[in-house]
């Protein structure tokens, strides 16, 4: 990262909450324009919630969020998709009543630089195969590559990834694997929360280690590479 | 009418001719497939190759177009799921189906309830709901959610939901055990207690799994079928189907899968 251009994302102190609970305890991450970054830890440590707080879903939040420079802390989840971000959710999310290219069309290009649609369905065959079919008949892994690629024709430049590969049969992870470093290559940014530690580690700058709404550890992926027993506190391997 | 020849093995289900079209889509088509009892048997493959359908066929949450299926040699094909589950045949879903706002050992109750057909006699005997907390603790115990059993299901993280979702299929002691996709979305520390669970309970049933964690495959599946583009692309134990060329090509890809 170079000290003239802003990180595509800095997190300062961020508190979030559901309702009475108090999720989120303070989380400090930075992700460089062009890095790839991943949230590791269990299931509830906070790292869905982090994203839902970066893109502006979750409600209640403080602290501060910076996208490439702009605070983001209070803005809408529109105003937040306006500043380049796209979300791909781990629920999905996909339109049961529209078939696979209707839900593929549907996000709006925001700003040039995104992928051509050729150039998505080039990634994921499948989709391409099962173009018309309604939403609904999809598999779940389907819905999955669906979820991925329609966010990769708005433009957006910091992408946000919750599990891409689960579901996904092995060849299909190898193919995101590739789709992803050729996002890289672009000069994208990629926040990633994945189980999947062969996934991230081929293709990852930094990680970030979240325990309870927390940054427990971070490092480098040379550094895990090195010492991948490191993760094994955490993650209980 | 061909029906299944006991002499060849003892099969607890066997399908031949199974197929299921939606809209102008084969989801599944001319599948011949069985599973020995005792077994451990895997469903693979790529993304929309018909797995689920599969299951979906199996279980008759959705009708055959073609085919007919047989559990424990009794043509099952024009029954009803509900009749099935009472024959011994439970499934789990993809997606986790619990309820959110009852605690973890009522979530177990109600599915034991269910199994003894005893659902909404509120005025049973005390005796009777004290002989249910009983079994429902042994079956949290068993599948590692006996201190969590006072909690609401809906606060468990989502590998927990899982193993719940696994006690309350228990609840009805099936003879066959369908898991659809039992890892997904789950960290490591829960991929390793559902793996260990999945052996534990498969001692006295047979189990019919969709897994794409190569790993859990491996390591738990006598048996394993390939589909592809909704047909059998090949059967075998694990080094034998992760040999093959075409299924290394249709699903496994370029890097060889760990064990």
């Amino acid at each position: 990262m170079s000290d003239t251009q802003a990180p595509a994302i800095d997190i300062q102190d961020l508190h979030g909450r559901y309702g009475p609970s108090h999720v989120l305890h303070g989380i400090n991450l930075r992700v460089g324009s062009g890095q790839v970054v991943t949230m590791l830890g269990r299931n509830g440590a906070g790292k869905s919630t982090t994203m839902r707080a970066i893109t502006g879903l979750l409600a209640s939040r403080s602290g501060s969020i910076k996208i490439a420079g702009t605070e983001a802390i209070g803005l809408t989840p529109e105003k937040i998709a306006h500043l380049g971000v796209a979300y791909c959710p781990e629920e999905r999310g996909i339109f049961p009543s529209l078939s696979v290219s209707e839900n593929l069309m549907l996000p709006p290009v925001l700003r040039p630089g995104g992928l051509t649609t050729q150039e998505v369905l080039a990634f994921f065959p499948r989709l391409a195969e099962r173009g018309r079919s309604p939403g609904t008949t999809l598999s779940g892994g389907e819905q999955q590559m669906l979820a991925i690629a329609r966010i990769l024709r708005t433009g957006c430049r910091t992408l946000l990834f919750d599990e891409p590969t689960e579901g996904l049969a092995p060849v299909i992870v190898q193919q995101i694997g590739s789709v992803f470093e050729a996002l890289k290559q672009r000069g994208y940014t990629i926040l990633l929360v994945e189980q999947n530690l062969d996934f991230i580690m081929s293709l990852a700058d930094h990680h970030y280690v979240i325990e309870h709404g927390r940054v427990v550890d971070q490092m480098s992926n040379d550094e895990l590479s090195a010492q991948p027993e490191r993760l094994e506190a955490y993650l209980g391997v | 009418m061909i029906v299944p020849d006991p002499s060849q093995g003892d099969w607890i289900i066997e399908a031949r001719g199974l197929s299921r079209r939606f809209a102008g889509f084969m989801a599944v088509k001319e599948v011949d497939f069985r599973v020995r009892r005792g077994h451990i048997h895997a469903m693979i493959g790529p993304n929309g190759a018909g797995k689920t359908t599969c299951f979906n066929l199996l279980t008759k949450t959705i009708e055959t177009s073609g085919g007919t299926i047989w559990f424990n040699g009794k043509d099952i094909t024009q029954m009803a799921p509900a009749q099935v589950a009472q024959m011994g045949m439970v499934r789990s879903f993809q997606i986790s189906a619990i309820f959110t706002t009852l605690t973890v050992r009522d979530n177990v109750r109600v599915a034991l309830q269910r199994a003894r057909g005893t659902s909404f006699k509120f005025w049973r005997s005390d005796r009777m709901l004290d002989e249910l907390n009983e079994r429902a603790s042994g079956l949290l115990e068993d599948v590692g959610l006996a201190d969590e059993a006072d909690m609401v299901a809906g606060d468990l993280s989502y590998g927990r939901k899982r193993a719940l979702e696994i006690a309350t299929t228990l609840a009805l002691d099936p003879e066959l055990l369908l898991l659809d996709e039992p890892t997904s979305g789950m960290g490591l520390e829960d991929v390793a207690l559902t793996s260990a669970l999945i052996k534990r309970v498969a001692r006295n049933r047979t189990v019919l799994m969709v897994e794409h964690n190569l790993g859990v495959v491996a390591h738990l599946a006598d048996r394993i079928t390939v589909l592809a583009g909704g047909t059998v692309l090949t059967e075998g134990n694990y080094a034998e189907v992760s040999s093959d060329a075409r299924v290394q090509e249709a699903y496994i890809g370029r890097k060889k899968a760990k064990a």
